[in-house]
């Protein structure tokens, strides 16, 4: 993928996930989860095991045999992934492609890394399946990102509530892009 | 019953992003200020009370400050003359006490200004309000009369058309139009008083959001001091008040220019943080007074 939004002089790149990608990758998300959702996910959960947690998943995912169904994109810069989304194709017979999970690097947020992460995702799923609509997830108390999603073009269309990693119950607002092609070529990039 | 009054001071376009922020973080917090029984707006504030009180989420107002700029209030401003402005602005910083004689004297030169047309002012309110009529719900908007000087309080009674009373209320002297109720014209209620807190007397928690008063230049110093006076006054009728300007990393983020609207994300986004912080001191407050 091209080359392109320097954050200061570093270039970022946009590539599809590899293995060598599983530790960064789970460190990454285990960061973002334990900043980001405490309070809906247990302290238990988040001092423990989580890093352990997202080993396994990443280690599973990057080597699956079923990896046609799911691709991860990562945002890297000067050697280190900054922030990945992972997309799992045809998740849902309603709302198609679950974005199921979109992490940007804490000190690099607001340099417009996760919305192009979204175009890239966005680009992904319609070459895969030109019809396919895209949705995700996000906490409920999570205003900031509820908003990010609102003003990128995502629609609410309901919520669930569900159990975490760890245990407890969350509930999640499902947000929906019945066009994700709104995602890209777009004033936003 | 005890009763939550939120006041909502003007501050253009930049005050409107961190108020909105503002209460997005109490929001994320668990305080929830769209709930409070009186909404006070004035300018800036008279938009975010009103699209809070017509039922828009704070989802909904964030996601408009976060999203990339549509160049309508640029163009907006540019109907107006900045030197002229400026010398408005100059003799608003000027004024020791607000008297109805310096109102009118405002209210005058805002009526002789150059500035966009007032049927396209309105009409951009109108267009933001999506055409909505008044709530069901007591908001107060704050405009002044260019002519008297008098103050005119806005509200469901009035008999004005919603977007046309948020008009006037943002109708910023010397930069927008003033804009006409009646046969008469109104411009920005902050020329009375940034806040104008006393609206919300006999309150029981009033959460009054100031994004002018922080800085030491400008008409700072003159709303700041307002703001503090009408909290004082709260204060000592009985009511648990808590004033917020904006802290260091929001002033930052505001910058010196509130109309521009290139930094509306970073302002809201300044906001939020803030507004997290302050969660904790008003849990206490805020609560209390809606759980009695």
């Amino acid at each position: 993928m091209r080359a392109e939004l320097g954050i200061g002089v570093a270039p970022v790149e946009w590539r599809h996930a590899t293995t060598r990608d599983i530790d960064s990758i789970a460190a990454l998300h285990a960061d973002s989860w334990r900043r980001n959702y405490r309070g809906a996910y247990s302290d238990a959960f988040l001092d423990g095991d989580v890093l352990a947690d997202r080993l396994a998943v990443w280690t599973d995912r990057l080597t699956s045999a079923q990896r046609q169904n799911h691709c991860t994109i990562v945002a890297e810069c000067d050697g280190g992934v900054v922030g990945f989304a992972h997309t799992i194709f045809e998740h849902d017979p309603t709302w198609s492609a679950l974005l199921d999970n979109l992490h940007v690097t804490h000190e690099l947020k607001g340099h417009g890394i996760g919305t192009r992460l979204m175009a890239e995702t966005a680009q992904t799923v319609i070459e895969r399946a030109p019809s396919s609509g895209m949705y995700l997830w996000v906490l409920e108390g999570n205003i900031a990102a509820q908003a990010f999603y609102a003003a990128r073009g995502g629609i609410c269309t309901g919520h669930e509530s569900s159990e975490p990693p760890g245990g407890g119950t969350v509930t999640g607002h499902r947000y929906v892009w019945p066009d994700p092609s709104v995602l890209f070529g777009h004033k936003w990039l | 019953m005890t009763q939550n009054a939120l006041v909502l001071g003007g501050g253009g376009a930049l005050g409107i992003s961190w108020e909105v922020g503002l209460l997005a973080g109490l929001l994320e917090e668990g305080i929830d200020t769209t709930e409070a029984q009186l909404i006070v707006g004035t300018s800036a504030g008279s938009v975010v009370g009103t699209q809070i009180a017509i039922g828009e989420s704070l989802v909904e107002l964030l996601a408009e400050q976060v999203a990339p700029d549509d160049g309508r209030i640029g163009a907006l401003i540019a109907g107006s003359e900045p030197a002229a402005t400026l010398q408005l602005f100059t003799r608003w910083a000027g004024i020791e006490e607000v008297t109805p004689e310096v109102r009118r004297e405002i209210g005058e030169m805002a009526l002789g200004a150059k500035t966009v047309s007032e049927p396209s002012w309105v009409e951009y309110f109108e267009g933001r309000l999506d055409g909505k009529a008044w709530p069901d719900r007591d908001l107060r908007i704050t405009a002044v009369d260019c002519d008297s000087g008098d103050f005119r309080i806005w509200d469901r009674q009035s008999g004005v058309n919603l977007a046309r009373a948020v008009a006037s209320s943002c109708a910023v002297p010397g930069l927008f139009p003033a804009v006409t109720v009646d046969g008469r014209r109104y411009t920005d209620g902050g020329v009375r008083s940034g806040t104008s807190t006393d609206l919300a007397k006999g309150f029981d928690s009033v959460l009054i959001v100031a994004p002018i008063g922080a800085r030491s230049e400008g008409i700072d110093p003159l709303l700041g001091r307002q703001a503090r006076q009408e909290a004082s006054a709260l204060r000592a009728a009985g009511s648990r008040v808590e004033l917020v300007f904006p802290d260091a990393g929001s002033l930052e983020a505001i910058g010196l220019n509130r109309m521009d609207a290139s930094r509306r994300g970073l302002s809201a986004e300044a906001g939020m943080a803030q507004g997290r912080t302050l969660a904790a001191r008003l849990a206490e407050s805020w609560a209390k007074a809606a759980a009695a």
